[in-house]
């Protein structure tokens, strides 16, 4: 381990690959045989990742990618549309395997008022809230996806503390009528989380037991108790 | 898939007592007990959401889709570590192009016990962006590059956009000789003998300078006291 103690104040610079190359060779050597070393570094590296924002990824940089390895894939046919659809099912099945009634249950607590902590008194708040809240571990996260495009997220802590942050591509709605968060339940009941209005924006909820998935409805102005099926999207935790 | 913020507009709650005439409460939940029109609900879609290990798993199976949904997380990331330090669009998304098709090639590489996925995308980034920036092959490509921005500039940059206000905090908790030297070494693509040149300041300096502020977020960001 000789030249630990000396190598190992390189680390943190090694993990932003801000050495000179003759010092990186060395820590290099080094760290095939420091296990200390290489958990520190994983450390830093860590870090380093956190630091960098999570922008909207480019589509036609994908198409790029996507040409690359098919090209490497040579022989294999990958049909992308049918492996989506296979993997997501039927958009209809799922409503005619849960046969014909779905008792929608509105239970009152929850959702439209922002908590009274810090970091959740603004939009940006409790958009930064939930995606730190995403990563925590036992975390649920879902997309309501739109003919694939997501038009909001939803995020359920371990706590119970939920964040429901739409995109842009959710669409506003005539002002008689709102959005509304539904909760489903294992026993197949749907309990309203909240009314998020025409044009939502980034909003809290709150809620403790079992859950089978969320679903996103349009509803009169005002919300209701009981949905008229007027469903955005659907997510359901398999 | 990237959140994006908007502005709110939200109504008061509905409130729990409000009841249509004819409907009873649920007893055990105390909730109203109401049956739909169910004949009418349309399931547009239908979704779950995967873990990266889960993910990684599938595109070691070769399964194209699972690599389309690791993009859409953590394509945006490693765009903008690649665009931070070459600032040429171009060379940039050749970076993401040869970070993404290199993990499709060897996607065990990836160990989760040493770090998120994110993390390991991008480690192979950011090094392939400081390659071009640093190789001597890369001599042509590098002519396509600015000229050294302003480190303030990206310092704001990077406070703005932070992801999450832990983050924030932790790089706000930093003394702000520690904070412009990560800066300028991680998303300038500097190693700290160039910090140092840029700085005006010793290199022991710098390089004291880094090591301190990244273990300071170390414990803030990774509870690690190092
Ligand atoms: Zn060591």
């Amino acid at each position: 381990m000789s030249g630990h103690s000396r190598l190992v104040e390189l680390v943190p610079l090694y993990a932003l690959d801000a050495l000179d190359p003759s010092e990186a060779a060395s820590l290099e050597s080094h760290l095939e045989d420091c296990e200390a070393c290489r958990a520190e570094l994983d450390v830093h590296r860590n870090v380093a990742a956190q630091l960098v924002p999570d922008e909207p990824p480019a589509i036609h940089v994908w198409d790029r990618i996507e040409a690359a390895i098919s090209q490497g894939d040579e022989g294999e046919v990958i049909d992308f549309g049918a492996e989506r659809a296979r993997r997501r099912g039927n958009p209809f099945n799922w409503m005619l395997a849960t046969a014909a009634v779905v008792a929608l249950v509105f239970a009152g607590v929850l959702v439209g008022q922002r908590l009274a902590f810090d970091g959740l008194s603004t939009d940006e708040g409790v958009v930064a809230a939930a995606e730190s809240a995403a990563e925590e571990p036992g975390a649920l996260v879902g997309d309501f996806l739109v003919d694939d495009v997501a038009v909001a997220r939803v995020v359920l802590s371990k706590d119970g503390l939920g964040y429901v942050i739409p995109t842009d591509a959710l669409d506003t709605l005539d002002p008689s009528r709102t959005y509304q968060l539904w909760v489903l339940t294992p026993d197949e009941v749907a309990i309203s989380a909240g009314v998020l209005g025409a044009d939502p924006g980034p909003a809290t909820f709150t809620w403790k037991g079992d859950i089978a998935g969320f679903a996103l409805t349009r509803e009169v102005a005002g919300g209701v108790v009981s949905s008229a099926g007027d469903v955005v999207s659907v997510i359901l935790d398999t | 898939m990237v959140i994006t913020p908007q502005r709110t507009s939200l109504r008061p709650l509905v409130r729990p007592d409000y009841l249509p005439a004819g409907h009873s409460r649920n007893p055990k939940t105390d909730t109203p007990d109401l049956v739909s029109q169910s004949d009418a609900i349309r399931l547009v879609t239908l979704t779950t959401q995967p873990t990266d290990a889960e993910l990684v798993g599938r595109v070691v199976a070769r399964d194209q889709t699972s690599l389309r949904e690791i993009y859409d997380r953590f394509g945006g990331a490693v765009m903008a570590v690649a665009q931070r330090v070459l600032r040429n669009p171009t060379l940039a998304e050749d970076v993401v192009q040869e970070t993404f098709v290199s993990f499709w090639n060897s996607p065990d590489g990836f160990d989760p016990a040493r770090g998120s996925l994110k993390t390991y995308l991008l480690t192979i980034a950011h090094r392939r962006a400081v390659d071009v920036v640093r190789s001597e092959e890369s001599r042509a490509r590098r002519e396509q590059i600015p000229p050294d921005p302003d480190y303030s500039r990206v310092e704001e940059d990077v406070m703005t956009k932070v992801s999450s206000e832990t983050v924030r905090q932790a790089l706000n908790g930093l003394d702000e000789n520690e904070r412009r030297a990560i800066v300028m070494a991680y998303f300038g693509g500097l190693t700290y003998v160039e910090v140092a040149k840029e700085l005006g300041a010793p290199e022991g300096t710098v390089k004291s300078r880094i090591r301190a502020g990244m273990r300071k977020l170390a414990v803030n960001l990774q509870g690690v006291d190092l």
